[in-house]
């Protein structure tokens, strides 16, 4: 039996109350004693050189401390690993629209803003590559980036056996280049005191802000610290520091002053990564039942000239979503000039899927088979790309539970047959797929003499439920309320956490949390029975048992004592454990998977289309923080409604800037776009991966939309879309 | 520019060169940081904030233009609508990032006082200038109803 989640259910997120009130700090409410601001002036070209830049009226602009050029700037050394190499103020080359051509140092933003804009230089143009079309002949193999995200894969003889099945599709989709747009900009303030400094980022990986700044200023890391208390959105494109935190940091420093700087809208288009532009082609055979026999998936993704470290793995889905023993796959990078791409909810997978999905769906209708059928009858029974057992497959009962929750049955077979009033009616579904991924983690667990429990990790909160997760950890380990808990995150200094990102947080940081109250309670033990004060003195370790903060010794209950009272005997009063999580090797493998199930509204006069009833159901393992969980799975599922039917920026295809920098014409999901939607968490606890049997959730919970809504709308109209977005004009043309 | 205004029922006289955007008075001047910039163009609605008891975007609002007017921000909206909506945002888990949500609570709260009881249209009609990119709409629109229940 299946059950819809409600969000009613369980801990509310801790620091809630903050978030309601205006409380809760973000970077750019950092306010420091003679703070000065930074605001960047952007190249009007695409590719050239600058051949003169004047700065003199900017200069003399009123409130302006200082302007810094390529001529003018001192230069840092190139750190290396960050998303793109720091180009900026760093030599007359230009790659991309936008790319910072000066910086200004002004007491008020406004006074900063203001002079950028009197900044003007004259340019050698050279003819830049903007569109997939024009970059497609110097596409490159892009390096490996792990085991799992290499270049191309081959098992057995895919285009043989696509070549051989009795039936085939050939099908090419292209999917838009697309923003993060957090509603808060990267932003970053930096102080200096003496040879240390103090960086506020808005930040998904504090700890490798810190490494790299410290590389780049030429610092030891222990002199610089990264602090970011609450993160105003982030899904991939705050993932440690991009070229502005690094630049805001240096020009602290040469102005003596700290510093604070927020990227325009406008800039957020171009400094701080994007989802790339890809087309894909996939051929698929099958045989007359429905099952696939060979995928050759290739993906060409939109790269930047200056920096090929970045590609989409889309073509990663066929190998490991459905069972086909012939699998070849393909990555190409196409440079174009715009600004790096990066990792964006859901990279990889989440682009794939759309050629897969809905390739898959085509054929179902070629073949009389029900679409969930066909999927049905390809489920892996092992990872086939590694040749090693799936650790748990819940990837039929996903589409049973969908099936049943959604009312699949009562769906007519047959396209363009369903209509309310003058709208037609669609249903379509698709899988949603990303690995299960964890990395290491530490984490600290203490108690004070006032009983006060924390536990504390370098990790941030971007919106996801960190701190709740965290404290639901902490507080079921120990048998205490969770408001018992404390935690602390946010801080480079505290034990190093992982990126927050492709969902390894729960696994990873909450896996070390685990393991450090575990260690904690050890230690107390450990300490109490050594403790001439304590009442357990003497007694053995293994004799004493823990009742949320009391310990208690299992032949003599009267014999007790309390985490306060061992902590205030102890030296400094205080007692401190460490927990340490990296991932082992199992020698098997685990997905988080899901589908998506998805109603469509199409009116066949104007073309709009209305998503108006969608369940996604979802095998993340086992829940830790049921409403927190639940928030991530319906707000990926409304990204995903963005990524299918409005998100794309378009780059002029003669000068490459892009043309809709802003939320008056890049649009994203508003109020009225989103329909109600359900959530299935099915019973998927998998203890194989990590301690506490979670899996990734963040970003499966987006993947399936896009080509579950594509399908919808085929089964709506009988058209078979193969963009994204999806426009109104596809639809009627 | 000489202004004298009321905000969060304090009267308060700001000096600032004309034109210069109510949002930066609020956050640079005052330290109050809870009403949030966005866009700076009135398109995301991060920066909403009540004057004179209605819902306005902070960053195209020329403070020399609330002479005598009356300002409520996130930190000083109160009242049965303001406590009703606070409850349930928390009970619904609305805030994710919590970026957007100063300015979704001032528009919600806004509705609540001029319609006790608003359905999904007048719902999605108020909030619809309130971008939210975790994309929260969907608890919105719940904790606004029971907000309405609350009150
Ligand atoms: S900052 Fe005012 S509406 Fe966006
Ligand atoms: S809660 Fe993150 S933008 Fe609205």
């Amino acid at each position: 039996m299946t059950t819809l989640t409600d969000i009613k259910t369980g801990p509310n997120r801790v620091e809630g109350r903050a978030k309601v009130s205006g409380g809760a700090i973000y970077v750019n409410d950092t306010l420091r004693p003679n703070l000065a601001h930074v605001a960047f002036a952007g190249s009007a070209i695409a590719s050239g050189r600058i051949r003169a830049i004047d700065t003199r009226a900017a200069e003399a602009a009123p409130g302006v401390i200082a302007v810094f050029t390529h001529e003018t700037l001192p230069p840092l050394t190139e750190p290396g690993g960050m998303r793109e190499p720091i180009v900026a103020l760093h030599g007359d080359r230009i790659h991309y629209a936008d790319q910072f051509i000066a910086a200004v140092v002004a007491d008020t933003t406004a006074a900063a803003e203001a002079a950028a804009r009197l900044i003007t230089a004259e340019y050698d143009i050279d003819t830049p590559i903007a569109t997939l079309d024009a970059a497609e002949a110097t596409a490159f193999e892009p390096e490996q980036w792990n085991a799992f995200r290499t270049p191309t894969s081959s098992r057995g003889d895919a285009d043989g056996a696509v070549a051989s099945a009795p039936v085939q599709i050939d099908w090419t989709v292209e999917t838009a280049m697309r923003q993060h747009n957090p509603i808060e900009a990267n932003t970053t303030a930096a102080e200096w005191d003496g040879d240390r400094v103090t960086i506020w980022n808005a930040d998904q990986y504090i700890v490798e802000t810190m490494q790299i700044a410290a590389r780049a200023l030429g610092i030891p890391e222990e002199n610089v610290t990264v602090l970011v208390d609450y993160v105003g959105g982030a899904y991939g494109c705050k993932v440690g520091p991009w070229p502005h935190t690094i630049l805001t940091a240096h020009i602290a420093r040469l102005v003596g002053r700290p510093v604070k700087m927020a990227l325009s809208r406008r800039q957020m288009y171009s400094s701080a990564g994007h989802m790339p532009a890809t087309r894909q082609r996939i051929r698929i055979g099958l045989s007359d039942d429905g099952r696939l026999q060979g995928i050759v998936h290739e993906s060409l993704s939109q790269g930047p000239t200056h920096d090929p470290q970045y590609c989409e793995w889309a073509a990663m889905p066929s190998r490991y979503l459905y069972d086909c023993e012939n699998v070849r796959t393909q990555h190409l990078v196409a440079p174009m000039h715009n600004g790096a791409p990066t990792t964006m909810r859901a990279p990889h997978e989440g682009v794939g899927l759309f050629a897969l999905d809905t390739a898959l769906d085509d054929v179902s209708y070629r073949l009389g088979i029900d679409p969930v059928e066909l999927r049905l009858r390809n489920i892996p029974p092992r990872d086939q790309h590694f040749d090693i057992p799936w650790s748990t497959n819940a990837q039929a009962e996903v589409y049973h539970a969908g099936m049943e929750a959604f009312g699949w049955a009562d769906r007519p077979a047959e396209a363009g047959t369903l209509r309310d009033g003058d709208e037609l009616v669609g249903i379509g579904m698709a899988s949603a797929l990303r690995p299960n991924s964890k990395t290491n983690a530490e984490a600290r667990a203490s108690v004070d003499a006032e009983g006060r429990i924390t536990v504390a990790s370098a990790t941030s909160e971007i919106g996801t439920g960190t701190p709740t997760a965290l404290s639901i950890v902490a507080a079921e380990e120990l048998g205490l309320p969770i408001e018992r808990i404390n935690v602390l995150m946010g801080d480079s200094t505290l034990p190093p956490a992982p990126y927050v990102a492709g969902s390894v947080t729960m696994a990873s940081v909450g896996s070390a949390v685990l393991l450090a109250v575990r260690a904690l309670k050890d230690e107390l033990g450990r300490i109490a029975v050594a403790q001439g004060g304590s009442p357990l003195f003497g007694a053995d370790a293994a004799s004493v048992t823990f009742h949320g903060d009391v310990l208690i010794h299992s032949d003599d209950p009267s014999r007790r004592d309390t985490f306060a009272s061992i902590a205030a005997r102890a030296e400094g009063g205080a007692i401190f454990a460490m927990g340490r999580f990296a991932p082992e090797q199992t020698g098997s493998n685990s997905r988080s998977l899901g589908a998506q199930f998805v109603e469509v509204r199409v009116d066949p006069l104007i073309g709009r289309i209305r998503v108006s009833r969608m369940l996604g159901v979802f095998a993340v393992g086992r829940i830790i923080s049921p409403k927190t969980a639940r928030s991530q799975a319906t707000g990926g599922m409304i990204w995903g409604i963005g990524e299918a039917l409005m998100e794309k920026t378009d780059l002029d295809p003669r000068t490459a800037r892009p043309v809709n920098a802003s939320f008056l014409d890049n649009y994203v999901p508003v109020q009225g776009d989103v329909p109600e939607i359900d959530v299935i968490f099915l019973d998927d606890t998998d203890r194989d991966p990590n301690p506490l049997g979670s899996k990734s959730i963040g970003e499966v919970v987006s993947t399936g939309v896009a080509p579950a809504i594509a399908n919808a709308i085929y089964h709506a109209t009988g058209k078979r879309l193969n963009k994204l977005p999806v426009t109104s004009e596809m639809v009627l043309g | 520019m000489q202004t004298t205004l009321s905000i969060n029922g304090i009267e308060t006289e700001v000096n600032a060169p004309e034109g210069t955007p109510l949002l930066w008075v609020l956050r640079d001047r005052l330290g109050m940081t809870g009403t949030k910039f966005g866009c700076g163009i009135a398109q995301c609605g991060a920066c909403t904030v009540h004057i004179d008891g209605l819902p306005g975007r902070a960053c195209v609002t020329p403070v020399d233009s609330l002479d005598g007017a009356s300002v409520t921000t996130i930190e000083g909206v109160e009242g049965p609508e303001a406590d009703a909506v606070r409850a349930a945002w928390t009970e619904i888990d609305v805030p994710q990032c919590g970026y957007c949500q100063s300015g979704q609570i001032m528009s919600a709260v806004a509705l609540l006082q001029v319609n006790g009881a608003p359905d999904d249209e007048a719902i999605d009609n108020a909030m619809a200038g309130n971008l939210c990119r975790c994309a929260t709409y969907m608890r919105i629109r719940r904790a606004i109803k029971d907000a309405a229940t609350r009150i």
